[in-house]
């Protein structure tokens, strides 16, 4: 038996734990947003703090198994931070991501996954409050969806 | 009907093959051998082995293809007796440069409408065909939960698929069966990318690592639904990843083997340029 302030506090962590926070794997291009603090800032700060960073040297090295993989691995969202088109350290690098992506968000409905968990911004690094803006309309359509797992 | 088609279609190609055989210009000719009532991929170098010759089985021979001339370093010939789904597994071979389409005599053998109805295939035929003769394609569509999953919403699908991935015993059938599934490497069974012997492998990783990585080479001849134990329809679901870049990109795999994918980085590189880096490193 539980005495009643047990019950208490078991309930107050269920109502806490209730609030669903997603956990995001971030993918951000070294180039665009090499610093990973200014990256986290994007982020509402509950996000930030279960969000999981990656360094790439372009988003041209974001494979769509990354993003599977982070799915079965148990993370509500993968988000994708890339210089703009035309920008590209490399050229084309964001464009060949973006069509594999765009593959990838088609397979995931498919499959039975919401594609609006795979979220894509090609970011001006000079203008944060539009990134902040936009990533964080991608957080609230994954709290609308809810958790993946 | 369709027995008298079949058999004629078998002495159309025993006749091609012994043809093939005697003027010399093949080393052999990669076709199914009928024994004890099954049927295996066999290089026939005889002409006395060709009644034996069977056609109406249905193995993908193009990974066998591509195996023998690296063993033989690409200098020997071979011919294939090919249905339309063999040729586009060379054709995208060729692109990976793992198949010298000049080392391949391509003998192009047409489905039957059962055989395509089978497969739900859409190009039941070679580019040549010199065996049997051409029939329409299958309206997938029609077909199964295919049509039903494009109705889905979201949430159903999820239910749907979940479902039938739980069956998944994790034999890597639909993987070995699949010529173009050949990586050397595989990350299904690489435990950073999959849990490693656990059933049912975790959803979605194993089953879309798969589907990803094979998403613009797949050309839909359903071996991997076909060598499935427990009755995964992966067949249907490439066909729709299919239908995806066909209507996007206007692109089919195993088409042209000039025809680059649209999502493909070309790095110019092939195996056999890797094979050569790896040896160097070795010594
Ligand atoms: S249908 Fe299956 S076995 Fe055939 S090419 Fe596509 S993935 Fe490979
Ligand atoms: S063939 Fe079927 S059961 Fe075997 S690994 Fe593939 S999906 Fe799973």
């Amino acid at each position: 038996m539980k005495t009643e302030d047990e019950t208490k506090e078991t309930r107050a962590s269920e109502i806490e734990t209730d609030v669903f926070q997603p956990r995001v794997a971030v993918f951000h291009c070294r180039w665009c947003l090499p610093d990973e603090e200014n990256v986290r800032s994007f982020l509402p700060a509950e996000v930030a703090k279960r969000a999981s960073f990656m360094k790439l040297n372009c988003t041209g090295r974001m494979e769509a198994e990354f993003a599977v993989k982070a799915l079965g691995a148990g993370y509500d969202g993968v988000l994708v931070l890339g210089c703009q088109i035309g920008e590209c350290h490399y050229r084309t690098g964001n464009e060949q991501a973006w069509k594999r992506l765009a593959l990838l968000s088609n397979i995931l409905a498919l499959a039975g996954v919401y594609p609006e968990r795979l979220g894509v911004h090609w970011a001006d690094p000079f203008d944060e409050g539009t990134t902040k803006r936009i990533v964080n309309s991608y957080i609230d359509g994954l709290l609308a969806i809810g958790p993946f797992k | 009907m369709t027995e008298e088609v079949r058999d004629n279609r078998e002495e159309q190609a025993r006749e091609i093959a012994g043809r093939l055989l005697t003027e010399g210009n093949v080393d052999g000719v990669l076709a199914l051998l009928h024994v004890m009532d099954h049927v295996v991929p066999h290089l026939f170098t005889s002409r006395e082995e060709l009644a034996h010759l069977n056609i109406s089985g249905h193995y993908p021979v193009a990974g066998v293809a591509e195996r023998l001339l690296r063993r033989w370093d690409n200098n020997g010939r071979i011919a294939v007796i090919a249905r339309g789904c063999d040729e586009r597994h060379l054709i995208e071979l060729a692109k990976k440069k793992s198949v010298n389409l000049d080392r391949i005599k391509i003998v192009g053998l047409a489905c039957t409408v059962d055989e395509a109805k089978d497969c739900h295939c859409v190009r039941p035929f070679p580019t040549e065909v010199e065996v049997g003769r051409s029939v329409g394609k299958v309206d997938y569509l029609d077909h199964f939960a295919l049509g039903e999953l494009i109705r889905m919403d979201i949430a159903e699908r999820r239910k749907f698929w979940t479902q039938i991935f739980d069956r998944c015993i994790k034999c890597y059938g639909c993987r070995n069966v699949c010529p173009l599934c050949n990586c050397e490497d595989c990350r299904l069974e690489e435990a950073r990318w999959v849990r490693v012997g656990e059933i049912p492998p975790e959803y979605p990783s194993f089953h879309l690592i798969r589907a990803v990585h094979l998403a613009d080479k797949c050309v839909g001849c359903f071996a991997c639904e076909r060598a499935c134990p427990m009755g995964i329809p992966l067949g249907k679901l490439h066909q729709l990843i299919r239908d995806y870049l066909q209507s996007v990109y206007g692109y089919e795999a195993g088409r042209d083997p000039d025809e680059r994918s649209p999502i493909q980085i070309d790095v110019g590189i092939g195996p056999d340029v890797l094979q050569g880096l790896r040896r160097g490193g070795e010594d």
